[in-house]
C-alpha cells in the first residue's frame, strides 16, 4: 500500500475530561504549599530540610520498588511526592534524617508498593508511617520534646498533650481563635489550621477530595467532643478545641480522603468520616494516646471495603417483568 | 474535547446539541461514489457467491437476494458486483461484505415502487427489511415482540450528533405517514416521539405525544427514557422491546413513510459529519458510500495519527480505514485530530469513585473494573451488575486512571453472554 496513513483505533469513548492521577497529585501538592510555607517560616531551615528530604526519599523508595518489582516507573504521577510531603507535614521540624528515611520507607514500600502500588493500598500510607513511628519511637512524634529548643511567642506546649496530662483547666491557656490561626506547636504543615482549611476547601471544590468525608469527619469530632464536654466540662475539652488542634484538619482534608483507602458511595463516605471522627475523640478523651487521629483513620481504612458494601441498587437489578 | 470545569464536585454535565430552527448546514447529496460496499449481517460463506456472482449487474433500488432464507439488500447504486468477502466487525461479528462498482448512469428499478401503499407486514418486509436508522426493521415489526408502545427517537444518542433532529426538521410529513403505517404493522396503541423542548414540539401537537427530554447526556438513551419518562425500568440484561416498548429512530420512520407514500427506495442515509475543529454538518449520502468520499467532499483532511469514528464521541466505533462505508445505522462520522486523542493507560484503579458518581445506572464501576480486568465475568454479572450497563461511556470519560472501562465492560458483557448461551445449549 502506498497510502501510509494509519489511524488511531480504540474503543469508545473518544472524549476524556482531562482528569489524571498526576493532576490530582499536583493539586494536593498545590494545596499543601501554604501550610508548608507557613511551617517553614516558623520553624526555619530545619523544617525545609525535612520537607525536601522526605519528598526526595519517598520518590527514591518508589523508584527503587519500581525497579525491584520490574514495574513501569511511576514517580511521575506525583503520588510518592504527595506521600512524602504529607509525611513531612505531620512530623516536627527537628525530625532526624534516619527517621525521615525510615518513615518514607514504611509509607511508600510497606504502605503502598508491596500491595501493588497506587490504588492497591488498603491503608493510608502516610498515616501508617506516622502510626508506626509513633508506636516505635516514643519521642519522635512528641512535639514538646522535639521543639524544646525553639522560642515561640505563644504558649509553647502541644495543646493535646496539655489536655491529656494536665486537663481542661490548663488548656485554658489557649484561645480557639489563636489555635486556629496557628498559635500552637505541631507538625511542620499541621500547626496552621487556617492554611489547612483553605487547602481543603480548594481540594473539595476541585473535586480532588470528597466533601462528604471531610465534613462528616469534622462533624463526628464536633458532636462526640460536645457530648463528652456536656457530660463533664471539667474533664473534657470543648468540641472546637478538638477541631483546631492536633492532626484534625490534616486528617480531614489530606489523610482520610486518600482515594484508595476511602469509600466511594455517599452513605459509606458519611459513615466512614463520622466514625473516624468519633474514634478520634474517643482515643483522645479516654484512650492512651495524645492524638488518635492517625489510629482512627487506619482503623476506618480497614473498615472501608465493608462500608462500601452499602451501595445503591443498580438500574434494572432484581426486577423482572417477563 | 470537553474538559472538566475548574471547579466541579458533582456529575459531569455533557449537553447534546439542539437544533433550534431549520438547519442551514444541510446538504442534499454528494456525488455518487465509484464504489459502494454494504455489510450484511450474515456470516460469510461460499454459498453467497452461488446466489450472487461477481459481475452481476444491479440497478438502483433493486432487491438483491443473497440466500434462500429471504435475506436481501436494496442496491443503493446501479452497477456490477465487484467483490464478495468476509468482514469481521465489532465484537468479532462475521459479516458478508458486498461491493458494487457503480456505473456513471443510474437506472432505477421499478419493482420497489410496488411497495407504495403497502399495508401488510409481508408486503412491507418484502422491500423494507432494512431502513436507514434501523438495520433490522423486519425484526422490529416482527410479531414476537408484540409492541404495545413505540417511541420514535427524534433525538440522537450521542453528543454532537444531530442526524435525527435534522430528519425531524425536514421530513415531519414522512414521519407522520410512517407512524400511521407503523401503527398498522405492529398494532401498537401508543406512539411517542422524543424531542428537546422547545424545538420540534409544535409540529406534533394534536398528532403525536412528545416525550420532552433535557438535552443532557445520556437522557436520550432508551434505558434512560424508559426509566425517567415512561417510568418503567428495563430489567438488567433485557431490552425495552421485551417489555413491549420499541425504540426506533425518526429516520427509519421517515424512510418508511416515504417508501409507503411515494415508493421511494430506502437508500439514502442522513449523517452528521463532525470535523476536527468540532464543527458539525448534516448531509444525506447513499448507503454504502465510503467515508473517504464524504471527507473529500467536505474537504476534511485526515492525517496520519488522527482518529475516524463511525458514530459520536462517546459511543461511536473507531475505524482503521477510510474505505469503511456508511451503513444503515451510521448516524455520524466523527474525525478527531491527533492532538485531541487521550490515550488510555494500564494504571490501576485508584478508587476515586468518579465513575460511580457519573454512572447513570448506579453501578459500582470501581469494583466491576477490578473483576473485569481479571476476566471474572460471572462474578461481575452476579455481584456487580455488569448487565445493568446502558453503554453510555461516562465512566471512561471521567476516569482519572484513564482505564478503558467501557471497553472492558463491552468485552465482559460479550464474554458473559457467550458463556451463558454455551451453558444453556449444554444443559
Amino acid at each position: 500500500m502506498l497510502n501510509q496513513r494509519l489511524f488511531v483505533s480504540s474503543h469508545a469513548p473518544f472524549y476524556h475530561n482531562g482528569a489524571s492521577i498526576k493532576g490530582r497529585s499536583y493539586n494536593i501538592i498545590l494545596a499543601s504549599i501554604l501550610p508548608v510555607a507557613m511551617g517553614v517560616y516558623r520553624y526555619g531551615a530545619p523544617a525545609l530540610a525535612v520537607v525536601v528530604f522526605s519528598v526526595a526519599w519517598a520518590m527514591i523508595w518508589e523508584l527503587l520498588m519500581n525497579k525491584a518489582m520490574k514495574k513501569p516507573i511511576s514517580i511521575g504521577d506525583g503520588n510518592a511526592a504527595v506521600i512524602g510531603l504529607l509525611f513531612a507535614m505531620m512530623m516536627p521540624a527537628t525530625t532526624p534524617w534516619w527517621a525521615v528515611i525510615t518513615g518514607t520507607f514504611i509509607a511508600v514500600v510497606v504502605g503502598k508498593q508491596i500491595f501493588g502500588g497506587i490504588g492497591c493500598n488498603p491503608l493510608n500510607p502516610t498515616a501508617l508511617a506516622i502510626a508506626i513511628l509513633m508506636l516505635s519511637w516514643k519521642g519522635l512524634v512528641n512535639f514538646d520534646e522535639a521543639l524544646v529548643n525553639y522560642n515561640f511567642s505563644f504558649y509553647p506546649a502541644y495543646p493535646l498533650g496539655i489536655l491529656k496530662h494536665f486537663g481542661v483547666f490548663q488548656s485554658g491557656s489557649y484561645t480557639i481563635k489563636g489555635l486556629f490561626m496557628g498559635m500552637q506547636v505541631g507538625g511542620i504543615g499541621a500547626s496552621f489550621a487556617w492554611c489547612l482549611v483553605l487547602g481543603g476547601i480548594y481540594l473539595m471544590l476541585r473535586g480532588v477530595i470528597r466533601w462528604e468525608i471531610s465534613i462528616s469527619f469534622l462533624a463526628g469530632i464536633f458532636f462526640t467532643a460536645l457530648i463528652f464536654n456536656l457530660v463533664d466540662p471539667s474533664k473534657y475539652a470543648g468540641p472546637l478545641f478538638h477541631i483546631v488542634t492536633g492532626y484534625t484538619f490534616i486528617g480531614a482534608f489530606y489523610l482520610l480522603t486518600e482515594d484508595s483507602s476511602s469509600p466511594v458511595n455517599f452513605i459509606p463516605m458519611i459513615l466512614y468520616g463520622a466514625l473516624a471522627g468519633i474514634m478520634t475523640v474517643l482515643i483522645r478523651n479516654i484512650g492512651f494516646y495524645i492524638d488518635g487521629t492517625v489510629l482512627a483513620i487506619l482503623l476506618l481504612n480497614v473498615a472501608n471495603p465493608l462500608l462500601d458494601k452499602i451501595k445503591p441498587k443498580a438500574l434494572g437489578k432484581g426486577i423482572d417483568y417477563a | 474535547m470537553i474538559k472538566k470545569p475548574l471547579f466541579s464536585i458533582g456529575k459531569p454535565k455533557l449537553e447534546y446539541p439542539v437544533i433550534q430552527d431549520l438547519n442551514p448546514d444541510f446538504e442534499e447529496g454528494i456525488p455518487l461514489p465509484e464504489m459502494v460496499t454494504v455489510y450484511l449481517n450474515k456470516p460469510y460463506s461460499q454459498a453467497v457467491e452461488e446466489f450472487l456472482k461477481i459481475g452481476d449487474s444491479v440497478k438502483t433500488g433493486q432487491k438483491v437476494a443473497i440466500d434462500n432464507d429471504g435475506q436481501y439488500f436494496i442496491s443503493p447504486v446501479t452497477g456490477s458486483v465487484s467483490a464478495i468477502d468476509e468482514y469481521l466487525g465489532y465484537l468479532g461479528v462475521n459479516y458478508t461484505s458486498i461491493s458494487i462498482k457503480a456505473d456513471a448512469e443510474e437506472q432505477e428499478d421499478e419493482e420497489i415502487k410496488t411497495v407504495k401503499g403497502a399495508k401488510s407486514s409481508e408486503d412491507v418486509v418484502k422491500f423494507l427489511s432494512k431502513l436507514p436508522g434501523c438495520p433490522d426493521f423486519a425484526g422490529f415489526i416482527n410479531k414476537k415482540y408484540s409492541l404495545k408502545t413505540i417511541v420514535i427517537e427524534g433525538t440522537d444518542d450521542d453528543l454532537l450528533v444531530t442526524t435525527n433532529q435534522a430528519v425531524v426538521e425536514r421530513y415531519a410529513d414522512d414521519i407522520q405517514e410512517g407512524i400511521k403505517t407503523l401503527k398498522g404493522l405492529t398494532g401498537a396503541r401508543r406512539v411517542y416521539i422524543t424531542a428537546f423542548p422547545p424545538s420540534h414540539t409544535k409540529e406534533w401537537e394534536g398528532k403525536t405525544a412528545v416525550i420532552k427530554l433535557e438535552p443532557v447526556y445520556p437522557a436520550t438513551l432508551p434505558e434512560m427514557v424508559m426509566k425517567n419518562k415512561i417510568k418503567w425500568v428495563v430489567p438488567a440484561g433485557k431490552k425495552s422491546e421485551d417489555m413491549g416498548v420499541g425504540f426506533i429512530k425518526a429516520e427509519a420512520v421517515a424512510a418508511l413513510g416515504a417508501a409507503i407514500n411515494s415508493g421511494k427506495a430506502p437508500i439514502e442515509k442522513i449523517i452528521t459529519v463532525i470535523d476536527k475543529a468540532g464543527s458539525v454538518k448534516n448531509l444525506s449520502v447513499r448507503i454504502g458510500t465510503p467515508v473517504k468520499n464524504i471527507l473529500k467532499h467536505l474537504n476534511i483532511n485526515v492525517e496520519h495519527g488522527d482518529r475516524i469514528v463511525i458514530g459520536g464521541p462517546l459511543r461511536g466505533k473507531s475505524i482503521y480505514t477510510e474505505d469503511t462505508p456508511v451503513l444503515w445505522d451510521t448516524d455520524a462520522v466523527f474525525v478527531q485530530g491527533a492532538a485531541d486523542i487521550v490515550q488510555s493507560a494500564d494504571t490501576h484503579c485508584i478508587n476515586c469513585g468518579e465513575c460511580v458518581r457519573a454512572c447513570p445506572a448506579n453501578m459500582q464501576v470501581n469494583m466491576l473494573v477490578r473483576l473485569l480486568e481479571n476476566s471474572q465475568y460471572g462474578e461481575a454479572a452476579r455481584e456487580y451488575d455488569l448487565l445493568s450497563c446502558i453503554e453510555c461511556g461516562l465512566c471512561t470519560y471521567v476516569c482519572v486512571s484513564r482505564i478503558p472501562i467501557f471497553h472492558y465492560i463491552m468485552l465482559g458483557k460479550n464474554e458473559y453472554l457467550k458463556l451463558m448461551s454455551m451453558e444453556e445449549s449444554n444443559a
